[in-house]
């Protein structure tokens, strides 16, 4: 080896670039005035600490006596959830094929679907819901509409992200025969998608039974209402019960549809 | 009667590379013609100018005295029904049915959809797509999933699904080259057979000189985008064979 092939060693360390630093100290400034916010102290944390043991003290044991009406609210949301996740899907997909680049049929078309599937992502759900409530009234529609908006937020991009995966090859082999695009998305794209759309469509109810719960808190019917309730009477047996019981839905619900996800794929 | 003329097709590619220059020939109906060429022959271009994937930069290209040059995908369309193509790669709709993918063969001609799905086809079409995958001879196979087929099965199937649309002109590109060669000698005599007793015009393009030289009434041979070869197979000498493969193209350009 020469010295001067030498000269072209990388060096150890490379200072880092200006930007980094100031990312770094931003970030830095940022997390110690968020902790100095906070008021973290040995104190709260402590108290903090005791006032938790002392509701899971009231909160044992749970409190069934409530079970039926409790299970009523219960369903109500798993139907909130079938019933937002399958409009939803069904939705998702034509404007999913709208957002796509290879069957969206104008690219202004697909820039503003776009749009609009991210806006529908990026506001939270709880949001949605403020404002179901607002325009249907309080009640498992507003809760319906909310989980049709969220799936739809979440499906169409996922549906698109695919389409977009799938291979020109066989759309053309279609496309040769003299075939319609909308023929050629019938023959080739939907069926070719097909396994993905189920799984990522079972993903959302999943992800929809989790929100629907939590829409009740803002009135959006289901088991939501029941919970806040109980904590704001105190009656944190109660409580529990409906944790458990949302525990054991959302499980099982989980359960089932990874066992049609391994059976589909 | 030509069934395709190609006429001075340029293709240069945005970044400047010129994928065919010039390319001239005239297939005339009923010839079976080889197109033949190395990787980066320009060969691929040409088909897909011709089957309308891709537009040429200059030039024209004419099927049936037709000029498809420049046709808007609707328009070119209604001519797509009498092309039949056949693709390296067969793409099938790998998790449908063998006697689907035959089915959607007749898509060119049925513009509503169900009427190409299985379970709503009328009993004609149903029963057309039996005969056709009877004749590539994979009619036991009708109901599997076309994935579960080896390589030379599936491309018989895209055959069969080739024969739904009754073309009249078969373009094929690199048909046998993801196969193995048994399977691939296989699929060319069926294809040939075909040819043969519909009186079809095929314009099938290959890399491999010998199954060429076997197959091809007539030969056309490129390299790096030009027409190097176009003669009957008898004409053609070994010397001619290897202008395909002579690389000093460039010094004998008068362009560069």
């Amino acid at each position: 080896m020469t010295n001067k092939s030498l000269q072209h060693m990388p060096p150890r360390f490379r200072l880092p670039k200006i930007i980094t630093v100031a990312g770094i100290i931003v970030f830095i400034s940022l997390f110690a005035l968020g902790m100095t916010h906070a008021n973290i102290s040995f104190d709260r944390v402590f108290t903090g600490i005791a006032n938790m043991f002392h509701f899971l003290w009231s909160a044992f044991p749970p409190d069934p006596s409530r079970i039926s009406a409790i299970s009523g609210a219960m369903y109500e949301t798993f139907q909130i959830a079938l019933v937002g996740t399958t409009f939803g899907v069904l939705l998702s997909l034509p404007i999913a094929l709208l957002a796509s680049r290879n069957t969206s049929p104008h690219s202004i078309i697909r820039v503003v679907t776009r749009g609009l599937v991210s806006t529908l992502r990026t506001v939270p759900d709880l949001i949605w819901a403020l404002i179901f409530v607002i325009s249907v009234g309080l009640g498992p529609l507003a809760g319906i509409l909310t989980i049709i908006v969220d799936t739809i937020g979440f499906c169409a991009r996922f549906f698109s992200e695919r389409i977009e995966e799938i291979q020109k090859g066989p759309s053309q082999a279609l496309e040769s025969t003299g075939a319609t695009k909308l023929g050629v998305i019938s023959g080739s794209i939907i069926p070719l998608g097909f396994p993905s759309f189920v799984a990522t469509s079972l993903f959302a109810v999943e992800k929809s039974i989790r929100s629907a719960v939590i829409l009740g808190l803002v009135g959006a019917g289901g088991i939501g209402v029941e919970l806040s309730t109980a904590f704001t009477v105190r009656r944190y047996d109660e409580a529990l019960m409906i944790v458990i019981l949302i525990l054991v839905v959302v499980i099982a619900v989980e359960q089932i549809s990874s066992a049609i996800r391994k059976k589909v794929i | 009667m030509n069934a395709l003329s190609v006429r001075e097709v340029t293709k240069t590619f945005k970044d400047g590379t010129n994928a065919l220059e010039k390319v001239s020939f005239d297939i005339k109906t009923g010839e079976g013609v080889v197109l033949l060429g190395h990787n980066g022959s320009g060969k691929s271009t040409m088909f897909k100018c011709i089957s309308g994937f891709e537009t040429p930069t200059s030039g024209e290209i004419f099927i049936n005295n037709q000029e498809i040059t420049r046709l808007s995908d609707r328009r070119y369309r209604p001519l797509r029904k009498n092309i039949g193509m056949v693709f390296q790669n067969f793409h099938l709709i790998y998790n449908l049915s063998v006697f689907q993918n035959v089915l959607f063969g007749a898509m060119g001609q049925n513009r509503n959809f169900l009427k190409v799905s299985a379970p709503f086809a009328s009993k004609l079409l149903r029963e057309k797509a039996m005969a056709c995958l009877d004749r590539v001879g994979l009619a036991h196979l009708a109901s599997r999933r076309s994935d579960q087929l080896s390589g030379g099965q599936q491309q018989r199937v895209a055959i069969a699904r080739m024969l739904m649309q009754d073309p009249e002109l078969i373009l094929a590109d690199e048909p046998i080259a993801s196969l193995d060669p048994k399977a691939g000698r296989e699929v060319m005599e069926l294809l040939w057979e075909i040819v043969d007793e519909r009186k079809l015009t095929v314009l099938c393009i290959l890399h491999q000189t010998e199954i060429a030289m076997e197959f091809g009434e007539r030969l056309i041979g490129l390299n790096k985008g030009r027409l190097v070869l176009d003669d009957e197979k008898n004409n053609i000498s070994k010397n001619d064979l290897n202008s395909l493969y002579y690389d000093g193209i460039e010094e004998l350009s008068d362009v560069q």
